[in-house]
C-alpha cells in the first residue's frame, strides 16, 4: 500500500507542475501582457514602465522558476489589475465557491442517487426513461440559460428568492441548483448501473430468499454496495463544480473564484489566472489521489497493481 | 459550460424573451427611498482613481472628487470649477487660483498645497501606484504661491491642458492621502465632489449619499440623496433585477435587449452617442510587414471610403451613432476642418476608384478586428461588393495592437475612447504625431501636429488641427466611421440625460 501511495503521490506532483508550467507558457505566448494591463489609454511610455515594473522583460523560464518558487510557498505573487496580493484575493472569494460547491454536490447526489435508483428497479420501462431524461436534462440545459430562467420564474414572477450576490444563503439556493443539476446525469447513471449489476448479484438472491423485506435488501444490501463508486465520482464532481461554477458565479453576481478567474482572463491579469489554475487543478489532483486510496483500500486487486 | 458570445446573446435573449411572456411586476422603490440602485458590470480594481483606468473608476471620480475646470456640458465651455481662475502666465507655466471655502468630505479645506500635492504626488516615480502617468506628468512640477494660488510649471507647451485638467487631475486632500495612501483612499475615498462615499463593500457595491457641504460649482448640487452601484456582470440578470424593482439604472446594454424594454410598462430606453468611435486604419509606412499592400495606393484607401455605407451600418446595427469624416469627435476642441474632403457612400465610384488603381477586379485583402465582429463583417459586406475580398482575422485587443505597432498588418477596425478627454490632442495628435500608433509617419502631418500641441493660442491652433485633418482626410490615412452609442434603461421616474463622455453624471439626475 505504501509504495502504490508514493506512486500515486509522484504521478499528482507530476500532474500538478506540468498543468503550473503548460499555464504558465499559454497564458504568455498570447500577446503582450504589458499592452493588454494597460489598456488602450496607456501610451508607449506607461507600457515600457509596466512592463519592466512587472518583470516581462526577463526571459520566460526565468519568469516561470521565480514564480514555481514562490508559489510553493504560497506566495502567488500580485494581481497585475488589483493591488493585492493574489493570495488575498483567492482568500476572500473561495468561500463563496466552496459553499457553492458543496451545496452543487449534496444536490446533484440528492436526485441523482434517487433516481438512479427508480430507474434500476424499473429498468426499461416508462419510469426508467422519465428519470434518464430528467436527468440527462440537466447536462444538455446550458447552465447560463437555466440560470436566467430560475432568476425569471423564482426572482422575477414569484418573488421567492433572490436573484444576484451572495448575501444571505437563499442567495445560493438558485446557483446551487443549476451547478448540482448539471452534474445529476453522471451520478444518476452511475448508479442505476451499480444498483442494476448488485441487484442481479447471488447475494441479494440470497437476502431475498432468506425472507427479509424489500426495503431492508434494497437499502441494506444492494444500495450500500452500488454507490461505492458514486463516492469516487462525488470527488470528481466537486472538483468539476469548482472549476465550473464560473459561468454561474457571473449570471448570479456572486464574487467567488470562477467569476474571478472569468474577469482575469478577460483582463489578462495572469498572475490570478495562474493562482486559480494552479488552485482547481490541485484540487482536481488530491481528490483523484484520495480516491484512488480509498478504491486501493476497498479492493485489494487495484494495489496489487 | 463553454459558450461562444453569440449562443450566450441568442440564449439571453431566448431568456428576456421569457421574461415578458411571463411578464412580472414592476416596483418603483428608488423615488420612494431618493436612493438611485444602479447596476453596473465591472468593480474598478481600487477606488483610488489614480490608481486604475477602469471606465467604473473615471465615473466614480466624477462624483467623489472635483477637478479645477470643468466642462459646461451645454456649451462645451471650459470654466473654473475648484479654481477661480486657471491663466497662461507664459506657455509652460499656467496659475491656478482656487476658490475659497471648499470642503472636503472629512472637512478639510481645500488649499493651494492639495493642488501641488496631486501633481506631485502622481509624477513621483517612488510612487509606483499610479495606471496611467500620462495624466499628469505634461506638467514638471507644482508651486504653492500662496494659500489658494499654486503654479503649474509645464514641461514643454501643451495645448490640451484644460481637456487634461477637466477630465484626468481630480484633487486629492494631501493631509488625507499623505496618512492613508493609495490603499486608505481606495478603502474610504475622501473628494470635494457632489457625493461622498458612506460604503465600500468589495466585490459587491459602493454607496454614495450628497455631500450637503458641497460648493455647488459648475457642476451644482446633486438632487438625487443617495447612489449606490452594485456589480452585477450579467446583463440579463441586470435586466431581470431591474424589471423586478431592485434597480433603478442599468447601461451599456446590448441593442437587442435595449429594444425589447421600449415600451414596457414603468421603464425608460434612452440611447446616447459616446466619444468613443470607430476607424478603419491603414499601414501605408511601407514597414516590412505591410510593404506590398493594395491599401498602399490612395485610391484603393479613397475606394474604401466610398465604399462602405457607413450611415446604413451605424443604424441598422447599433441603433445609432454620429457618421464621422474626421480622425475625431466631433465635440473634441480642434475637431473641425472646411476645407477635409468627405466621403459619400457611391459604390460605383469606389469601382472606378479601383479599376485606376489598377484592381478593376477588386482583390484580396486581411482584415483585421478585435471588437464588434458584426460591424466588422457589415464592413466587409460593403468591401465585397465592390470587388474587395476582405479575409477577417479576429485577435484579441493586446495582440492586435501589438502588431499595429509593430507594422504587420496592413488594414484594420480599430476604436478609440479618447480616454473622455475632450481635445483632439488625444485623437488626431495621438495617432498622427509619429508616435507608436501612428501608422502613416507623414512628416507634413507629424510637424503640424507638433505644433497645433504647444500653440496656447486657441485660434492659431484650431485653424493648424483644420489644415492637418485636411491632409489626412485628403490621403485617405483612415476611414471615420461612426461614434457608439450606449443604451441606458431606467425607471420611467428618474430623470437622465446621457453625455458623450461615457460617463453618466448623475448629480445632474433628478427624480420626476
Amino acid at each position: 500500500m505504501l509504495k502504490y501511495t508514493l506512486h500515486k503521490l509522484l504521478v499528482a506532483a507530476l500532474v500538478a507542475i506540468t498543468v503550473s508550467f503548460v499555464a504558465f507558457m499559454l497564458l504568455r505566448v498570447s500577446g503582450d501582457l504589458a499592452t493588454a494591463l494597460g489598456g488602450e489609454s496607456a501610451r508607449g511610455e506607461d507600457i515600457a514602465r509596466l512592463r519592466a515594473q512587472l518583470g516581462l522583460d526577463r526571459p520566460i523560464l526565468s519568469q516561470y522558476w521565480d514564480w514555481a518558487t514562490r508559489a510553493l510557498v504560497g506566495d502567488f505573487g500580485r494581481s497585475f489589475y488589483y493591488p493585492e496580493p493574489v493570495w488575498t484575493l483567492l482568500r476572500e472569494r473561495l468561500p463563496v465557491t466552496l459553499t457553492l460547491a458543496c451545496w452543487g454536490l449534496v444536490i446533484s447526489l440528492a436526485i441523482g442517487i434517487p433516481l438512479g435508483v427508480l430507474a434500476a428497479l424499473r429498468p426499461n420501462t416508462l419510469i426508467d426513461r422519465v428519470a434518464m431524461t430528467l436527468a440527462v436534462l440537466g447536462q444538455a440545459l446550458p447552465t447560463f440559460w437555466l440560470g436566467l430562467l430560475l432568476i425569471i420564474l423564482f426572482g422575477l414572477v414569484l418573488r421567492w428568492l433572490p436573484m444576484s450576490g451572495t448575501d444571505t444563503w437563499q442567495h445560493f439556493i438558485l446557483p446551487s441548483f443549476v451547478l448540482g443539476y448539471y452534474s445529476t446525469p453522471a451520478v444518476m447513471r452511475l448508479t442505476r448501473s451499480g444498483m442494476l449489476e448488485v441487484l442481479a448479484t447471488d447475494y441479494i438472491r440470497t437476502a431475498y430468499s432468506k425472507g427479509l423485506p424489500h426495503r431492508t435488501v434494497l437499502f441494506k444490501h444492494a444500495l450500500r454496495n452500488a454507490v461505492i463508486p458514486v463516492v469516487a465520482l462525488a470527488s470528481v464532481q466537486f472538483g468539476l463544480m469548482l472549476s465550473g461554477s464560473v459561468v454561474i458565479e457571473t449570471v448570479f453576481a456572486m464574487q467567488g473564484i470562477g467569476q474571478l478567474a472569468w474577469e482575469s482572463i478577460s483582463r489578462q491579469d495572469f498572475p490570478v489566472v495562474q493562482a486559480v489554475l494552479l488552485l482547481v487543478s490541485m484540487f482536481y489532483v488530491w481528490l483523484t489521489f484520495a480516491s484512488d486510496l480509498i478504491n486501493a483500500w476497498l479492493d485489494p486487486r487495484i494495489r496489487a497493481g | 459550460m463553454r459558450m461562444t458570445s453569440h449562443f450566450r446573446q441568442f440564449l439571453g435573449l431566448g431568456a428576456i424573451a421569457a421574461l415578458f411572456v411571463l411578464g412580472g411586476g414592476y416596483a418603483q422603490a428608488g423615488k420612494k427611498n431618493d436612493t438611485l440602485l444602479w447596476l453596473t458590470e465591472f468593480e474598478p480594481p481600487t477606488y483610488d482613481f489614480y490608481a486604475q483606468t477602469n471606465r467604473e473608476g473615471v465615473v466614480l471620480a466624477k462624483h467623489v472628487w472635483d477637478t479645477l475646470i470643468e466642462r459646461d456640458l451645454a456649451t462645451g465651455e471650459f470654466k473654473p470649477h475648484l479654481a477661480t481662475s486657471v491663466t497662461y502666465l507664459n506657455p509652460t507655466t499656467i496659475e491656478v487660483k482656487l476658490r475659497p471655502g471648499v470642503k472636503f468630505h472629512n472637512g478639510d479645506l481645500l488649499t493651494a498645497d492639495d493642488v501641488v500635492f496631486t501633481f506631485n504626488w502622481q509624477n513621483d516615480p517612488q510612487n509606483t501606484k499610479v495606471a496611467a502617468r500620462s495624466r499628469t506628468d505634461w506638467v514638471k512640477n507644482a508651486e504653492k504661491i500662496d494659500i489658494f494660488t499654486a503654479r503649474l510649471h509645464l514641461k514643454e507647451p501643451f495645448a490640451a491642458a484644460m481637456a487634461f485638467l477637466e477630465s484626468s487631475v481630480p484633487i486629492y486632500p494631501a493631509a488625507y492621502t499623505k496618512a492613508q495612501g493609495s490603499d486608505g483612499m481606495s478603502r474610504a475615498p475622501v473628494g470635494t465632489g457632489p457625493y461622498r462615499v458612506t460604503e465600500v463593500a468589495r466585490g459587491k457595491q459602493i454607496v454614495m449619499e450628497r455631500f450637503k457641504d458641497y460648493f455647488g460649482g459648475v457642476r451644482g448640487q446633486a438632487k438625487i440623496g443617495k447612489i449606490v452601484m452594485r456589480f452585477v456582470p450579467e446583463h440579463n440578470t441586470q435586466i431581470a433585477e431591474l424589471m423586478a424593482g431592485n434597480a433603478d439604472f442599468i447601461w451599456r446594454v446590448p441593442k437587442d435587449q435595449a429594444e425589447k424594454m421600449k415600451g414596457r410598462r414603468g421603464l425608460n430606453v434612452t440611447v446616447g452617442d459616446t466619444m468613443r468611435y470607430g476607424y478603419l486604419q491603414f499601414d501605408i509606412t511601407g514597414r516590412p510587414g505591410a510593404a506590398a499592400d493594395p491599401v498602399r495606393k490612395l485610391e484603393v484607401r479613397q475606394a474604401i471610403a466610398h465604399a462602405v455605407n457607413r450611415a446604413a451600418i451605424a443604424k441598422s446595427l447599433q441603433g445609432g451613432g454620429t457618421v464621422l469624416d474626421l480622425t475625431c469627435y466631433p465635440s473634441q476642441v480642434g475637431c473641425a476642418s472646411k476645407s477635409a474632403p468627405k466621403y459619400d457612400y457611391n459604390p460605383s465610384k469606389a469601382k472606378q476608384l479601383l479599376a485606376k488603381a489598377g484592381y478593376p477586379n477588386g482583390f484580396d485583402v486581411d482584415f483585421y478586428g478585435y471588437r464588434d465582429r458584426q460591424l466588422a463583417e457589415a464592413i466587409m459586406g460593403d468591401l465585397a461588393k465592390v470587388g474587395i475580398r476582405a479575409r477577417l482575422q479576429w485577435l484579441q485587443y493586446a495582440p492586435l495592437r501589438d502588431k499595429v505597432r509593430k507594422g504587420e498588418i496592413p488594414f484594420n477596425f480599430m476604436t478609440w475612447g479618447s480616454a473622455s478627454i475632450s481635445d483632439v490632442a488625444n485623437s488626431t495628435g495621438y495617432f498622427f504625431a509619429k508616435g507608436p500608433d501612428d501608422t502613416t509617419q507623414d512628416a507634413k502631418v507629424v510637424d503640424m501636429l507638433k505644433k497645433a500641441g504647444a500653440e496656447v493660442d486657441v485660434a492659431k491652433r484650431l485653424a493648424i488641427y483644420d489644415e492637418a485633418h485636411a491632409v489626412i482626410a485628403r490621403n485617405v490615412y483612415w476611414v471615420p466611421l461612426w461614434s457608439y452609442v450606449y443604451f441606458y434603461v431606467m425607471t420611467d421616474e428618474l430623470r437622465f440625460q446621457p453625455t458623450p463622455d461615457e460617463i453618466p453624471h448623475m448629480y445632474r439626475a433628478s427624480w420626476k
